[in-house]
């Protein structure tokens, strides 16, 4: 470049030798080192997501249930009359006072589980129950699995009191899919009824939204509901009430 | 290719990106507090002046193809806040690549304010992402802004990687600077079309105050003249 001729009469002859001479190079040097890093990444992408598999062994829950999955949907019969509609109130957990199901009897759900294996709900076998409605999509329900499992795996849950789980509104195109992996990676102890693709289950309950509490006494009755997440603490506090009003 | 493989290596993208950027923020930090650019970086500064739009390009092209291969081939539907990134990320393709073309370090005066609003959307995403019980505690039929549909490294979603999109195309806008044989060049065909007219002073980017482009412009100029003689 002629550029370099002029050093000493020319104040820019620096600035221009600097500019002209390293720019171009160091720019072509910048997005080369960029498309190498990038091709290197992708490299890297492919090693990450290839091979790899774990699996571990569970017994008789809604984890191994779900790990030996064979449907994420199966029908569910009903008998009984539904739930009436949860009331329109501001807390999560619908005061006793004003829910209209307290006292009803909700209707008996009869169907399967992932593996096929046969689960029901039925109020009237003389225990107390929790009925816990999910979607694998929805994030409410996803940040309360894990919680629930950990109070649960804490030991403290009394033994008077059983716990269910209708996995519900299960669509195959959208987040989290399908509910068997993810119950089986929060290793689900409670049992899954599968809810049917008209959602036959939720319907029967009456569900608002996700995620869903039905808590039933030994009598068979509704004593309290429950929509949306529930923080743990108070869970647990609901549960102890149920099984203290509950025989052993 | 799998669903998993595009999105860890879109995940590796948004990473290096991270990278990068504290790398510019450590060295602008640096800089500000010495009041100048070390000497030894000047030339990589110079160099990524002259590289920042195909960068800013590309970054803004892979948005594009990466958001429409989560929607279209991976069939994860785009939420609403979705369509607002959308909105302020697929022009940025067409306006990017007509500045790259054109060389036109002026563009960040378009181009990084929808950016910046993109980023804005990106952010609150993320957070209803993270804390879905700041929005509502339960959920209905419709699926919420909240669903997490890609979850890599521990802290990217896909709201996270569009806002570091965002923000790379937003940085390397304002590094972006006129380089001096190419502006020079565009310099000398703006003057044959319109005579007389120097194109360097208009250049918004290039006026702007600071030793670097101060300096670049005045050179253009001279070599302008230089030419033009």
């Amino acid at each position: 470049m002629n550029d370099h001729k002029h050093t000493g009469s020319d104040p820019y002859a620096d600035l221009s030798k600097r500019t002209s001479g390293n720019r171009p190079k160091t720019g072509l040097i910048i997005i080369g080192a960029t498309v190498a890093v990038i091709l290197v990444l992708a490299v890297v992408a492919v090693l990450l997501t290839t091979g790899g598999g774990d699996d571990s062994a569970a017994d008789g829950t809604g984890a191994s249930a779900a790990q030996n999955s064979e449907q994420e949907q199966a029908s569910v019969t009903v008998t009984g009359d539904p739930l009436p509609a949860y009331p329109e109130v501001n807390s999560m957990v619908a005061p006793p006072a004003e829910d209209p199901a307290v006292g009803e009897t909700p209707p008996t759900l009869a169907g399967q589980s992932f593996d096929r294996s046969k689960v029901t709900v039925d109020p009237a076998d003389g225990r107390a129950k929790v009925v816990i409605f999910v979607a694998h999509w929805c994030p409410h329900c996803q940040a309360e699995v894990p919680e629930i499992q950990k109070w649960l795996d804490a030991g403290t849950q009394p033994d008077n009191v059983d716990f269910y789980t209708v996995s519900t509104s299960v669509k195959a195109d959208q987040a989290n899919y399908p509910p068997s992996d993810w119950l089986a990676d929060e290793g689900w102890t409670p049992p899954v009824l599968l809810d049917s693709p008209d959602q036959t289950a939720a319907i029967a309950y009456a569900l608002p939204g996700f995620p869903y509490f039905v808590m039933i006494d030994a009598e068979g009755k509704v004593v309290q509901r429950a929509s949306g997440e529930v923080p743990i603490d108070e869970f647990g506090s609901l549960v102890d009430s149920l099984s203290a009003s509950s025989p052993a | 290719m799998s669903v998993d493989t595009v999105t860890t290596f879109l995940a590796l993208l948004a990473v290096l990106a991270v990278v990068g950027l504290l790398a510019i923020a450590v060295v602008a930090f640096v800089a500000a507090a010495r009041g100048g650019l070390p000497g030894s970086l000047v030339p990589i500064r110079d160099g990524l002046g002259q590289a920042a739009l195909p960068l800013a390009f590309s970054v803004a092209l892979t948005c594009t193809i990466g958001s429409l291969y989560l929607s279209e081939v991976a069939k994860f539907p785009p939420c609403e806040l979705c369509w607002f990134q959308r909105i302020a990320m697929y022009p940025q393709v067409v306006i990017l690549g007509v500045a790259m073309l054109r060389r036109d370090a002026g563009v960040k005066w378009y181009s990084v304010p929808i950016v910046l609003i993109g980023l804005a959307v990106s952010i609150y995403h993320y957070l209803v992402e993270r804390f879905p019980d700041s929005v509502s505690f339960s959920c209905t039929g419709d699926v919420p802004c909240s669903t997490v549909w890609v979850w890599k490294f521990h802290f990217l979603s896909i709201p996270a990687m569009a806002g570091i999109g965002f923000a790379l195309i937003a940085v390397l806008c304002l590094l972006a600077r006129p380089s001096v044989t190419v502006i020079s060049g565009t310099g000398r065909r703006g003057t044959n079309a319109h005579p007389g007219n120097d194109s360097v002073p208009n250049d918004p980017g290039a006026s702007e105050p600071g030793p670097e482009s101060a300096d670049a412009a005045r050179v253009i100029d001279q070599q302008t003249l230089e030419t033009s003689r």
